[in-house]
């Protein structure tokens, strides 16, 4: 398994990607265009993906997503003006999915349940069509790009005391043809101030009675 | 209110020199969209293909459509209007123009008699016009194709005159397919509808919309704030007389514009586009807005304005070019509806707006939202999901909310709070005391039935008190931040001795 440190850069032309972001596991530096890619299960990581997707200011829509929340999509970097939201398509989910995707370069997507083969087919071919990153929450046979959490820790609480400081996640990326090999990675995922970056320091000692204090504003 | 159209006929056909004994069409996006006499007798129409009417008429001519000549041949019928008959002349676009007729036809002696005069005064200088008057512009510019010559619909019968239009004829794409698939197809049945039913579920345009069917002018006029003024300027110096940079500024005052009247949540019904030339002298023309047309529709209109005055001679003689270019908007009204293109800071995408509406129309207005921040404490209350559409009803106002907690926010914020059941080591229930200390320290969490996790970490209570002044609204909990063995940390709170979990951390 390749383990992707922090000083490498993922090989990529693009000048604008900041190091340390999620972009560093990522094939070539950035998410396919005209691709389905699924986040395990983690409301967080597909976030991370979606701010990812849509960071040059890119329309993005959200459908099926009712719990998505605002705030820490705001703090991953996603802008929320530029956005739309179906929380409940109901059973039409993939005519409204179609919709979107002719009109956002990014779309996610919530649980929609037991999905039949020729309808997940059916949309990938429109995605591909359409040059839409569709980023799914659950996991989907014509998915080219896997990403899930292999392990979490969430730091800051004692017992009793302290504050949830951020998530410590190890992220594995596997995906088809040139992804094949898998990568993996340990990240804030979110970090303190909601960001997501990849680890620099190593891991404070674990010890229950001791949290760093940090300072937060009222209001 | 009374209104009056004035429709010069076949204005692009005219204004290209072509002459109505020859067969000629101006072609605009591949469709017919204006033709001679001669080519109508042989069966060409408007909106017809080009293909298809060269079918009809082989020796069809054809031209491109060229607004901007027709904006410099036209000035000069605005001039001779706005001498003859009254000053307010409002463009429509080049060959169509609305003005307030009471005025007008009061001096006259009644708007039959208007109507003779601008006919005349428009015979007399060879253009072909016709007249039409109702109690709205809408209304009018429908009367003026209406019968022989152009109606005139008596005051308080508009919206009888309007009831058997098709609902096409509003021009909104959106509703035109919805509302036959409703089995309304005249704006007669669109009006008859319970008003606040069109409100709640097609959203603000098309309540708007409705008052149009109905006869009425779409949004009230606000009359608050009347003495704020949105205009925007331009100032050139040196004077410039060449037009490109004016056009070029042009463009960037028209986006300025725009994000001033959609900040303030207003709508203009016209624009007045303003130009000073060195000297002193302004030369001014008003065109309809109405909150239809786009910062670039703006521009390319000011653009022809100013190169209809070059042409007209209106810039040159002792002046030494533009010193100033001003738009002013005119007839403000609340924006409650999405015909704005603009939200936040940035202007949507002409794909997304469109795709909303047809996600709206397939599954409700409220079914298509975009989040927004608000205020408050939890993180339930600090986003709130707008319709797409709907402007803000109240703006933002950021104040302190102590009690607000820290970034990092919850990735999974439940709409509902969940049941959740928290015990101690001993497996008894966790209390919240009245000094706000837990009874102690929980052991594990089961959330909405789920088997139960360890707890490795937590931290609070908060108490919450909110609202307390209104009975009816109060609320008293406490929060609760826990992350459990299984890599996941929740929000949780009590309420009358109940925990719920309010959102998922991840």
């Amino acid at each position: 398994m390749h383990v992707v440190s922090p000083g490498e850069q993922g090989p990529s032309e693009a000048t604008g990607l900041q190091s340390g972001t999620l972009s560093n596991l990522l094939p070539g530096g950035r998410l396919p265009q005209g691709a389905v890619v699924s986040a395990g299960d983690d409301l967080p990581l597909l976030i991370a993906l979606a701010a990812e997707a849509a960071a040059d200011g890119g329309a993005w829509a959200a459908v099926g997503l009712p719990e998505l929340g605002g705030l820490a999509a705001a703090d991953a970097g996603l802008d929320l003006a530029c956005g739309l939201a179906v929380p409940e398509p109901g059973r039409r989910w993939p005519e409204v999915l179609a919709t979107v995707c002719e009109a956002a370069p990014v779309v996610l997507l919530g649980p929609v349940g037991q999905v039949a083969l020729r309808t997940n087919r059916r949309i990938a071919a429109r995605v591909r069509r359409s040059g839409t990153t569709l980023l799914t929450l659950q996991d989907w046979p014509e998915t080219q790009l896997r990403l899930r959490v292999a392990e979490a820790r969430w730091d800051g609480l004692g017992n009793g005391f302290g504050l949830l400081a951020g998530r410590r996640a190890r992220v594995v990326v596997a995906g088809r043809g040139a992804a094949a090999q898998p990568r993996h990675a340990e990240m804030w995922l979110p970090g303190p101030d909601g960001s997501v970056r990849l680890i620099t320091e190593p891991a404070a000692s674990v010890d229950a009675d001791v949290v760093p204090l940090r300072p937060v504003t009222a209001g | 209110m009374r209104a009056l159209v004035i429709w010069a006929m076949d204005w692009p056909v005219v204004a290209a020199g072509a002459d109505h004994a020859e067969p000629v069409a101006i072609i605009a996006r591949e469709r017919v969209m204006a033709c001679s006499k001669e080519a109508r007798r042989q069966g060409v129409k408007r909106g017809m293909r080009v293909r298809q009417a060269s079918g009809r008429c082989p020796q069809l001519r054809l031209l491109d459509r060229d607004p901007e000549a027709e904006t410099r041949a036209f000035e000069p019928v605005l001039r001779l209007l706005e001498k003859r008959i009254a000053p307010h002349m409002e463009v429509l676009r080049p060959g169509l123009i609305a003005l307030p007729s009471r005025g007008p036809a009061r001096y006259f002696g009644g708007e039959p008699a208007l109507v003779e005069h601008i006919t005349t005064v428009l015979t007399d200088a060879g253009i072909e016009a016709r007249s039409g008057a109702a109690d709205t512009v809408f209304a009018a510019a429908l009367a003026v194709r209406a019968g022989q010559g152009g109606q005139l619909v008596p005051a308080g019968q508009t919206a009888d005159f309007l009831a058997p239009y098709p609902v096409g004829v509003l021009g909104r794409p959106r509703l035109s397919q919805l509302l036959p698939r409703l089995g309304i197809t005249t704006l007669g049945a669109f009006a008859a509808l319970p008003s606040d039913r069109v409100l709640g579920r097609f959203g603000h345009d098309a309540a708007a919309a409705q008052r149009t069917a109905r006869g009425l002018e779409a949004r009230p006029l606000n009359t608050s704030g009347a003495d704020v003024d949105y205009s925007v300027a331009e100032a050139f110096e040196p004077p410039e007389d060449n037009l490109e940079p004016v056009a070029f500024i042009a463009k960037a005052l028209a986006e300025q514009l725009h994000v001033r009247l959609a900040r303030a949540g207003a709508v203009c019904a016209r624009l007045q586009v303003e130009a000073e030339v060195a000297g002193g002298r302004r030369l001014s023309r008003v065109w309809r807005h109405e909150g239809r047309l786009s910062a670039l529709a703006v521009a390319e209109r000011v653009r022809w304005q100013i190169a209809a005055w070059a042409e007209t001679g209106q810039l040159d003689a002792s002046s030494a070019g533009i010193t100033a270019l001003r738009l002013v908007p005119e007839g403000l009204s609340a924006a409650t509806g999405r015909q704005s293109l603009l939200f936040g800071p940035r202007i949507a995408p002409e794909e997304l707006e469109h795709a909303a509406g047809q996600l709206q129309a397939m599954l409700g207005h409220r079914a298509v939202v975009r989040p927004e921040l608000a205020g408050g404490r939890g993180p339930g209350e600090r986003i709130v999901h707008i319709p797409y559409g709907d402007a803000r009803s109240r703006p933002l106002v950021e104040g302190t909310w102590p009690g607000r907690l820290p970034a990092p926010h919850p990735a999974v914020v439940y709409p509902a709070p969940r049941p959740a059941q928290l015990v101690g080591a001993d497996g008894g229930a966790v209390g919240v005391s009245g000094r706000t200390l837990l009874t102690q320290a929980p052991a594990a969490l089961s959330v909405d039935g789920a088997a139960p996790v360890a707890v490795t970490g937590w931290t609070g209570p908060w108490p919450v008190l909110e609202d307390w002044w209104i009975p009816a609204q109060a609320r008293r909990l406490a929060r609760l931040q826990v992350a459990c063995a299984d890599g996941r940390a929740w929000l949780l709170h009590i309420q009358d001795g109940r925990w719920a979990v309010e959102a998922l951390y991840g």
